[in-house]
Parts: structure tokens; sequence; C-alpha cells
């Protein structure tokens, strides 16, 4: 019964980051129209400042700050280059700045970084709660965090400045001729985008407590635009339904392993061979995902 | 460490040479269809690994493996357009959502290549013989693979070249990836050229995976390394433009050689790499977006 409690808040304890994540996707590619291929690099770096500055001393809350602050930082560096150009570039150039943060990750050996990893992230608040109570504590942090970002996303979505964002990615020219700063819209939304990913990470760190450059590989970026797709884009309740059933969905092929006799591996390669074709399939037939952007209400004058 | 400047220029051929042939078929689709086709990288990796299978079954020949990749890749291009790309354009669907089922397609084939094959390192069987090249002073080493990857990809580009001016069908790709409204209404049956476009470009990738998994080694990567370098090349030579593009393939080979060698020489990482090839394309992305020869429209 402990154990099936402690799986249950295990599973939803990363349905709620990858929901964070996937909330932070949405702000940018289902509002916005800013293709992030690089999800992973705001992820690894809000995990890494939070490792590295929990892991010297400082408190929980000064890493999940600092985390959320260098990630948004390097969404504003991205942004620079690419973001008055055709939002192709934005992907192409996201995908090659997370496998370059990765190789950072990797090949620096100061500062406790390497392909080692970093060990010994706090826990925070485990002191106070026992070992059998504390994944249901973690979890309601998670979650926390989660509704506190989510009533801020929904805030600014119903907001004039969201309202722009949403001009954005249905004509950038109309927009633009306006009077609307469409670069400076853009590079907000992937600033506010990457500290909520930065977030997200912070969180992950301080749970697994340990973190390595081959915890984010590109391929966790597909996974979180595949629950962004899958729930539905530009609804941010879809985003969280969607980080939800695909969390179910791989944590379900990891039994399918213990049930079924497998070689190694090949549940991995099914997994990713599934979420492929997810991708196309609702793409195709259900492009807004099972719950799709609900049409604002048209106020009369 | 004396710098080797012709060790540095070979190296760099070689490099080049196999970003020219995946380049091409990237930056085609990339005009025509104006997506950025990130299930390419696989096209490179089916290739390679196909060519490895021919090499195991029929020995030895490097050609054989070349025109199994070919085709094997050619026939997969042109299978992702039947079946991904022309039914979600016909549904209407934008080109990022394009983009985005290209990295489905690309998930979906690179973990079939991992399932057949595994994730280990694997080799092509070949006698390689290895030749000292003197020039004045100057020593370099290059293979007998080295000479296959530089003579296939100058006879390739060449045919390419005749191809795309001298014939019919090459002409109609022209016209195609200049203005597809336009050709349509010259008459040219657009759908049936991009099936041509999808299996040349395609085709080529599989090539340069054969090419470079004989002179390296096969992961199931193997084509998403190249992929961040291929859409430096692109932008660079101008999206769509065949011979900037070959141009841009042959800059950034340099680029990467010699940055190595500055990495080399600062005692940093050579695990850096890839990035090089992320610096140009920043480089050009806020110097020159459309490329050193340009693009002629967009």
């Amino acid at each position: 019964m402990v154990a099936l409690i402690a799986y249950i808040a295990d599973t939803m304890t990363y349905v709620g980051i990858f929901g964070l994540l996937t909330i932070s996707l949405n702000l940018e590619a289902g509002y916005t129209r800013l293709m992030n291929f690089g999800k992973v690099a705001f992820f690894a770096v809000g995990a890494y400042v939070s490792a590295l500055l929990t892991v010297s001393g400082a408190p929980f809350l000064a890493g999940l700050v600092g985390g959320m602050l260098v990630a948004g930082l390097l969404g504003l560096l991205i942004a620079i280059p690419t973001l008055k150009l055709r939002e192709d570039y934005l992907a192409i150039t996201t995908i090659a700045a997370a496998e370059i943060i990765r190789l950072i990750l990797l090949n620096e050996n100061s500062y406790g970084l390497g392909p080692m990893g970093i060990r010994g992230i706090p826990k925070p608040l485990s002191g106070l709660f026992g070992p059998s109570g504390y994944p249901l504590v973690y979890m309601a942090l998670v979650w926390a965090c989660l509704i506190v970002w989510l009533l801020i996303s929904q805030r600014i979505i119903s907001s004039p400045f969201g309202r722009v964002l949403r001009a954005i990615r249905e004509d950038e020219v109309a927009t633009e001729s306006l009077g609307k700063d469409v670069f400076l819209f853009k590079t907000k939304s992937l600033v506010l985008g990457s500290c909520m990913a930065g977030a997200a990470g912070s969180l992950f760190a301080h749970y697994t407590s340990f973190v390595s450059p081959d915890m984010f590989m590109p391929l966790l970026t597909f996974s979180v635009w595949t629950m962004l797709i899958v729930g539905g884009t530009a609804n941010n309740y879809g985003a969280i339904l969607g980080a939800f059933l695909i969390q179910m969905f791989e944590r379900s092929t990891r039994i399918l392993k213990d049930l079924v006799d497998m070689p190694s591996g090949a549940q991995v390669n099914l997994r990713w061979i599934v979420i492929g074709l997810l991708m196309v399939i609702f793409l195709m037939y259900k492009p807004h995902g099972v719950l799709g952007e609900r049409k604002g209400k048209v106020t009369p004058r | 460490m004396p710098l080797n400047v012709l060790q540095i220029i070979i190296n760099s051929a070689l490099t080049g040479s196999v970003y020219a042939l995946v380049s091409i078929g990237l930056t085609l689709v990339y005009r025509i269809l104006k997506f950025a086709n990130f299930s390419h990288a696989e096209m490179v990796a089916s290739g390679a690994y196909i060519g490895l299978a021919l090499n195991h079954i029929a020995g030895q020949s490097l050609f054989i493996s070349m025109a199994g990749g070919f085709a094997f890749a050619g026939v997969l291009g042109v299978g992702s357009e039947l079946l991904v790309f022309r039914p979600l354009r016909r549904r209407g669907a934008e080109r990022i959502s394009l983009m985005v089922a290209s990295i489905g397609l690309g998930l979906v084939i690179r973990h079939s290549i991992q399932q057949v094959w595994g994730s280990r390192f694997l080799w092509y069987d070949l006698d390689t013989e290895v030749y000292v090249l003197k020039l004045g002073g100057a020593h370099a080493t290059l293979t007998s693979i080295h000479i296959v990857m530089l003579v296939s990809a100058v006879l390739l580009v060449s045919l390419v070249h005749l191809f795309l001016t001298r014939t019919r069908l090459g002409k109609a790709m022209r016209a195609t990836s200049d203005s597809p409204v336009l050709a349509s209404a010259c008459g040219i049956d657009v759908d049936r050229v991009l099936i041509w476009v999808w299996f040349l470009g395609a085709g080529l990738a599989g090539i340069g995976g054969v090419l470079r998994g004989a002179d390296t080694r096969l992961v199931p990567q193997i084509g998403w390394e190249t992929l961040l370098s291929s859409f430096a090349v692109v932008i660079l030579g101008g999206i769509g433009n065949f011979y900037g593009t070959i141009l841009a393939a042959y800059i950034l080979g340099f680029a990467e050689n010699l940055g190595v060698v500055a990495l080399q020489s600062l005692s940093i990482s050579t695990g850096y790499r890839p990035a090089i090839a992320f610096i140009v394309l920043i480089v050009v992305l806020l110097v020159r977006p459309r490329g050193i020869m340009g693009s002629e429209r967009d």
C-alpha cells in the first residue's frame, strides 16, 4: 500500500514537472508560434543552476529563482539573433543551443560539471518529514508550483499582452502594422517560457537529487512536444492532460517490460516509435489535440 | 605542434564532401516546401545502415553500399513525402506543422534503425590502404576510403549540376524550386517533380551516410550528428541555392577542421567540435541571414 502510494506520488511528481514544461512550451509555441525545439536546454540550465547553488549551501528557494533567472537569460540570448527572422530559424537555433549546453555540461570539468554529474542535491523540507511521507510532500510542492505558474500563465494569456501574442501567432505582419513591437513581444514570450522551464528543471533536480548531462538529451524536448500536441495546443489544461497521458504511456512501456519478455532496449525503441507516430497522427487527424483552444468570447460593442 | 596545413585542407575537403551530399536534399525541400525537414537526418542514417548490411553481405565494394544506400534512402524519402508530408499539406497543415511532423517521422525511423541494428558502434568491413601525401615539406595521410569520398562527391555534384541544367526533369525541378505556382502554370506536374526531388535529395543524403559511416563508425545518431552542420550549410549557402550550398559545405568543412585545431591548441576539449557549426550558424543569422550567395526569395 505504502509502495503504491509512493509510486502514485512519484508519477504525479513527474506529471507536475512535465506539465510545467508543457505549459511553458504552450506559451511559446501554442500562443506565440515560437518553435522552441530546444526546451531541454532551459530545463537543464534550471536544473544545473539550482543544483550548483544549493550544493554550495544556498537555500532551495534561491536555487529555484536562480535556475529560473539563468534559464530566462539563455532565452534572451537566443531571442536576439533569431526572433527577427522566420520561425524555423528559431527551431534550428534552439535545437543547436540545446546540444551546445549539453556539450558544456559534459566537457567542462570545473564547478563540479562533467560526465559524472552532480550528486547529493539537497531535497527541500526533507528534514521536517519522514522518508515515507516525503514523496507526497514533494508532489504537493511540485503541484503548488505548477498551479502558481498555471495561474500566471492563464492571467498572461487573457491579458492585452496575451492577445498580442495570439495576434502574432495568427498574422505577424498585421500585428506589426498595428504598431506592436513584434520582436519585443516574442522575446518576452520566449524569456517567460524559458523561466518556467528553468523552474521545472530546478524541481526535477531537487527531486532526483542527482543530475548528469545524459539526462538532458534532445529526445526530452520532443517528449514535451508530443505532450503538447496530444493534449491540445493553446490550451493549458490540455497541456497538463497531455503531460499526464504521455507520462502514463511512458510508464506503461516500463511495466510492459516486466510482463512481456523483451530484448533490452526494445521497450525504449518501441516507446519512441509510438511517440513519433503519435506526433504525426495527431498533426494529421487531430491537429488541435484532445483539448483544443477554446475560442474566446467576442464582446459586442 | 606545428600547423599541418595540407592535412587540414584534406580533412576539410572530406568533411565538406559529406556535408555537400547531405545538404543538397535538405536545401531543395526547404526551398520548395518551405519547411526545415528534420527527418532528413534519418535519410543519412538509413543509407549508412543499409550500406552496412550490403557491405556485410556482398563484401568489400563500397560502390554496392553507395548504390544501395542511395536507392533505399531515396525510396524512404519518397515514402515520407507520400505518407506524411503530402497528406499533411492536403489537409492544410502549416509549414511549422510539417516541421514538427518531420521530427516525429525522424523518431520513428531512428528508433526502428536502433531496434534492428542496436545502439552500439558498428563498422564497415573494408580493406583500407593508407597513403602518405608529400607536398613540399608537408606530409598528410589519407586512406583509400577518403579517395572514394572525394571522387564520388565531385562526380555526384557534377552529375547533379548537369541534371539540373541539361535535362527536362532537372529544369522542371529548378522551375518548381523558383516558384511552384508558376511552374504549375507552365504545365509542369509539380507533384511528380516533387517525388523526384525527394528521391534525389534523400538518396544523396544516403550516400553521404554510407561515406561517413565507412570513414568513421555507425551509431543510430549518425544522421542527427550531421544535421546541425547541414542546416548551417543550407543557411550559409542560401536556402535553395544549389551552388551556394556546395560552396558552403566546403566552407563549413574548413571552419570545423580549423576550429578543431584551434580547440586543441587552446587545450579545450575537441568535444566542442559541434559548437563550431553552431557559431557559424549564429554569425550567419546575425550578419547575412540570406546566406553568402543569397536565396532568391523569402
